[in-house]
């Protein structure tokens, strides 16, 4: 008998022991998945004199392996002061896979959605002026392309803030919804 | 009718040790009233109550006979050795039908009464009333107890300030192993698979492992039925906050030795409103089934196999995501919602999904000649997919892909004996467990990891007259190895953690008074998010970044506890202190870093000294035959010992008092009014904001019970927030964003036959 409820025993532990022993879930060591990929990891900004549209500056921020990592790098942007209006584009990539992602054209298809917001430091607010150009299926603006003019000739530095907005619902003419960028350009702007 | 005023006082939370409630019924599940049961040992007669049952508190531990008679039923006799918490259940057979021998429903001792400490409950009639929309809500009424939320389906239980992993949740036996980590993750369980609840409060590591600092609670399913035949209950549920539907449908039944449960539940809500304004996206839908059979070998022996599912869809509030610093604190400046919409059941980003699947096997034998064992083998897998509210670039075309995809997969056997020894009951515990982690989504918060566990408990038990003596001693180790990406290659990182918990405890009784001390030590591995997180937490807006040169946590408890039972009131004072010497938890360090999404915080997992202290109380008076006053209160501090700065998320202090009032026949019947108070908590530098004001809130319950001659039907109406008071609550993620929400009318109706 006592080895009737033995046997028992042993063959219950067995039959829940089997599944364990072989083991049906996916192992951590094998997982078939790629690198985790970051959404925007570059903002290049597209700088050129509006009369003159031939020689273009590309200015970026640039934080490859995202949050945490090594530091983000930043160029700063250079302005002479006695060129009256300077046109600017902005291109937002995924460099972190091969080939880079341009997301630009998804933003700027669910415009709707998106703003970019631009906003000059203390300092140089009183000399530059910065204006959003296009507009979304709706009319409101967007600020892929801005213009910014220079109002007095003088040297100065400071900074440019660009921020991306993601929208949930309406879109307003605030900064509003979820921050998808927001980035800070050292700006100088030389006298000559 | 004395008898009758201690046993309502069963009704509620009850703490008594050894109590011991013996519930008659017959073959077709009612509760058989007047049926007279004498204890030969007391030489003492009783009357079971309408509910069909008899309660001693406070039993002097040892054999007893209990012969139960009832006219046209066949005299029952049964023995059993008492020595701690007990509830036996006999089944009456009818003199004129001939069916099998009367059956006892395993003698329901709870498997939590495993020290000096008593087991605070929550029973199925308390429940019924009050359960809420998930399970952390059925714990508001145990002093200590509570939940940390983040909207209305999302409860993530608390005890005495601790939660994940400092707190073991059993679903039955088996601890509930999600993905504890993070505080937006709630146990799978829906409440309508709840039949009661349990409560272990202080450090039970002995029995039940590194994870048992804070103590255990329970969700204790419906017991199951032995008797032959089928029993149905269907139970409907309204929620007027959020347009909540709910329902269940139960069956159960045996044949010869199987018996044999199944539920299935079904939930779904739109938006919650608050008083001012509805919370957007705080939708969700959730849907169970659990199935369990039984098979009794022999009489005392028995196995039992579950199959468990949960799966759910869970909004976020839309008003919460954060894109970063910025996004924060526009939203506290806001004083309202950023995000409002009109009520929907729509569920949208940011939603949580969730799957959790649970198998079981138990076999148990009690009251054997070998004493008592069980053997306990489960399997669990838990997935998590978090949508964020942003899609992922360039994805249009594949869809959504989840920002957080982790299945976690446990393997859980458990071994339990006791048996007489050493003049006292001795018991062994037997752990082991794997648990792997894969990650599959766009971020990698939690690293691919795999682990084991294997630990070892013995405690002994001594009962000499009106003392009760009880210590301890466990050993666990825990392998872990993390898998890392690094230049397109897995890495595989082993780490190795070895730790002892001692516990001893004292209790004396005497007279009416009661005195109990213990003292207890506990430790826990750090776990593969505190060790290896790298990223922003969009929910909370700073960079987390782990250490991998973490040591362990350890912890040293000591409690002291007095109570005083007269017969119509009674009275229990608790006082702790937790002495952490390593208390791990995410620190500030004063630095920013600099990403594309602009500047974060950053914290930094530490261990550090840090204290919880606090004190319970609880009290239960019983007016007149029919008017019950029941209050209850807990007060916590926590603080780090090196700066003194108190620690997040310690719940603010709050006093609970009810009173109920029933028609002294039948109990189902009943009127009550209840309140809380809950005061400011400790604000931490930890936080975003100050911690909100303190509130006052009104409740209102009754409910009936029909005996209709094709069954039994019961309906309930409980209003949470009575005076729809706008609030915000310290321990809801909500209260940074948004109010909690407004009156909430619920509506319960349930059928059985």
């Amino acid at each position: 008998m006592r080895s009737l409820q033995l046997q028992r025993g042993l063959v219950f532990c067995l039959a829940c022991a089997l599944p364990w022993l072989t083991g049906c879930e996916k192992h951590p060591a094998h997982s078939h998945d790629h690198e985790p990929q970051e959404l925007i990891t570059t903002v290049l900004v597209h700088v050129w004199d509006e009369p003159d549209s031939v020689h273009t500056h590309l200015f970026a921020f640039r934080d490859l392996d995202g949050p945490g990592g090594a530091e983000p790098t930043v160029d700063t942007i250079h302005l002479h002061s006695d060129k009256q209006r300077w046109r600017l584009r902005l291109d937002f990539l995924n460099e972190a896979v091969e080939p880079p992602d341009t997301i630009t054209a998804e933003i700027r298809a669910k415009g709707t959605y998106h703003q970019v917001f631009y906003e000059l430091s203390p300092e140089l607010q009183s000399m530059l002026e910065l204006e959003r150009l296009d507009v979304d299926a709706n009319g409101m603006p967007l600020g892929l392309e801005a213009r910014m003019t220079v109002r007095q000739q003088k040297e100065a530095r400071g900074y440019l803030r660009i921020r991306l907005f993601h929208y949930e619902g309406r879109k307003t003419l605030e900064p509003g919804g979820e921050t998808d960028v927001d980035v800070r350009f050292p700006v100088h702007v030389m006298s000559d | 009718m004395r008898i009758l005023c201690v046993v309502c006082l069963s009704v509620g939370v009850a703490w008594a040790l050894p109590r011991v409630e013996l519930v008659v019924r017959d073959s077709a599940g009612q509760p058989i009233p007047g049926a007279r049961v004498l204890l030969d040992r007391l030489r003492q007669g009783y009357v079971t109550d309408a509910s069909g049952r008899v309660v001693w508190q406070n039993l002097p531990a040892g054999r007893y006979r209990f012969v139960v008679s009832h006219l046209g039923f066949r005299t029952y006799e049964l023995e059993a050795t008492i020595w701690r918490d007990t509830t036996l259940t006999c089944v009456l057979v009818a003199e004129a039908v001939a069916l099998p021998e009367l059956t006892v429903e395993g003698e329901r001792e709870s498997p939590l009464s495993v020290s000096s400490v008593p087991i605070l409950r929550i029973g199925p009639r308390e429940l019924d009333v009050h359960r809420g929309q998930s399970v952390g809500e059925l714990l508001w009424m145990i002093p200590g107890a509570g939940s940390i939320a983040t909207g209305p389906a999302i409860a993530k239980p608390t005890l005495r300030g601790m939660t994940g992993e400092r707190l073991v949740v059993l679903s039955d036996r088996l601890p509930l192993q999600g993905q504890n980590w993070g505080i937006e993750h709630a146990p799978e369980l829906d409440p309508l698979l709840v039949g009661s609840v349990e409560v272990l409060r202080g450090t039970a590591a002995v029995q039940y492992g590194t994870e048992a600092l804070a103590g255990v609670i329970r969700f204790v399913p419906a017991s199951l039925r032995v008797e032959s035949g089928l029993r149905w209950q269907v139970r409907l549920e309204g929620f007027s906050v959020n347009r909540q539907g709910a329902a269940a449908l139960w069956t159960e039944g045996a044949h010869g030795p199987v018996g044999w449960q199944m539920l299935l539940s079904a939930r779904r809500a739109a938006d919650a409103r608050t008083p001012h304004y509805w919370l957007a996206n705080t939708a969700f839908e959730q849907y169970n089934g659990a199935a369990t059979v039984h098979y009794r070998l022999r009489e005392h022996t028995s196995v039992r196999g579950r199959l468990q599912l949960y799966t759910g869809r869970l909004g976020v509030f839309a008003g919460m995501h954060l894109g970063n610093l910025s996004d924060l604190e526009r939203a506290l400046q806001a004083g309202r919602p950023l995000v409002e919409r009109p009520p929907s059941y729509e569920i949208s980003p940011p939603f949580q999904r969730i799957e959790h699947l649970l198998g079981e096997l138990v076999a148990e034998s009690e009251g054997s000649s070998a004493g008592r064992w069980m053997l306990l083998f489960a399997w669990q897998q838990n997935r998590r997919r978090e949508y964020d509210a942003h899609r992922l670039w360039g994805d249009e075309s594949s869809g959504r892909r989840a920002a957080y995809d982790v299945t976690q997969t446990t393997w859980n056997m458990r071994a339990e004996l006791q048996r007489s020894w050493l003049a006292g009951l001795s018991s062994l515990a037997l752990d082991v467990r794997r648990q792997g982690n894969v990650s599959e989504g766009r971020d990698r918060f939690v690293p691919n990891s795999l682990s084991h566990l294997l630990g070892v408990g013995v405690w002994q038990q001594w009962v000499w007259g009106t003392w009760h003596a009880f210590v301890g001693v466990r050993a666990d180790m825990v392998w872990l190895s993390v898998w890392q990406f690094r230049g397109g290659s897995r890495d595989e990182r082993p780490h190795r953690w070895e730790g002892t918990a001692l516990s001893a405890a004292l209790r004396k009784s005497w007279r009416q008074w009661e005195l109990r001390g213990s003292i207890a030590t506990g430790w826990r591995s750090p776990n593969a998010v505190e060790l290896y997180a790298h990223g922003v937490h969009h929910g909370a807006a700073i960079l987390e970044i782990g250490d991998t040169t973490l040591a362990s946590e350890r912890l040293w408890m000591g409690e002291l506890a007095g109570a005083y039972r007269a017969r119509s009131w009674q009275a229990e004072v608790t006082a702790f202190l937790y002495w952490f010497p390593r208390y791990i938890g995410a620190m500030p360090t004063g630095q920013t870093a600099l990403t594309i999404r602009g500047a974060f915080p950053v914290f930094s997992y530490r261990a550090l000294p840090a204290f919880i202290a606090g004190i319970e109380v609880q009290l239960q008076a019983e007016l007149t035959t029919w008017l019950r006053l029941e209050l209850q209160g807990a007060s916590l501090r926590g603080w780090r010992r090196d700066d003194g700065s108190a620690l997040y998320g310690i719940p603010p202090a709050r006093l609970a008092g009810r009173l109920h009032a029933h028609v002294p026949s039948a109990e189902e019947t009943f009127v009550e009014l209840g309140c809380s108070v809950v005061g400011r908590a400790q604000s931490s530098p930890l936080d975003f904001a100050p911690a909100p004001p303190g509130y006052v809130l009104w409740e209102a319950a009754t409910g009936l019970q029909y005996r209709l001659r094709a069954g039994l039907l019961s309906l309930s109406v409980h209003v949470r927030n009575l005076l729809n008071r706008a609030y915000r609550d310290y321990m809801s993620r909500l209260r940074y964003f948004a109010e909690e929400p407004g009156r909430t009318l619920a509506l319960r109706v349930e059928w059985q036959w």
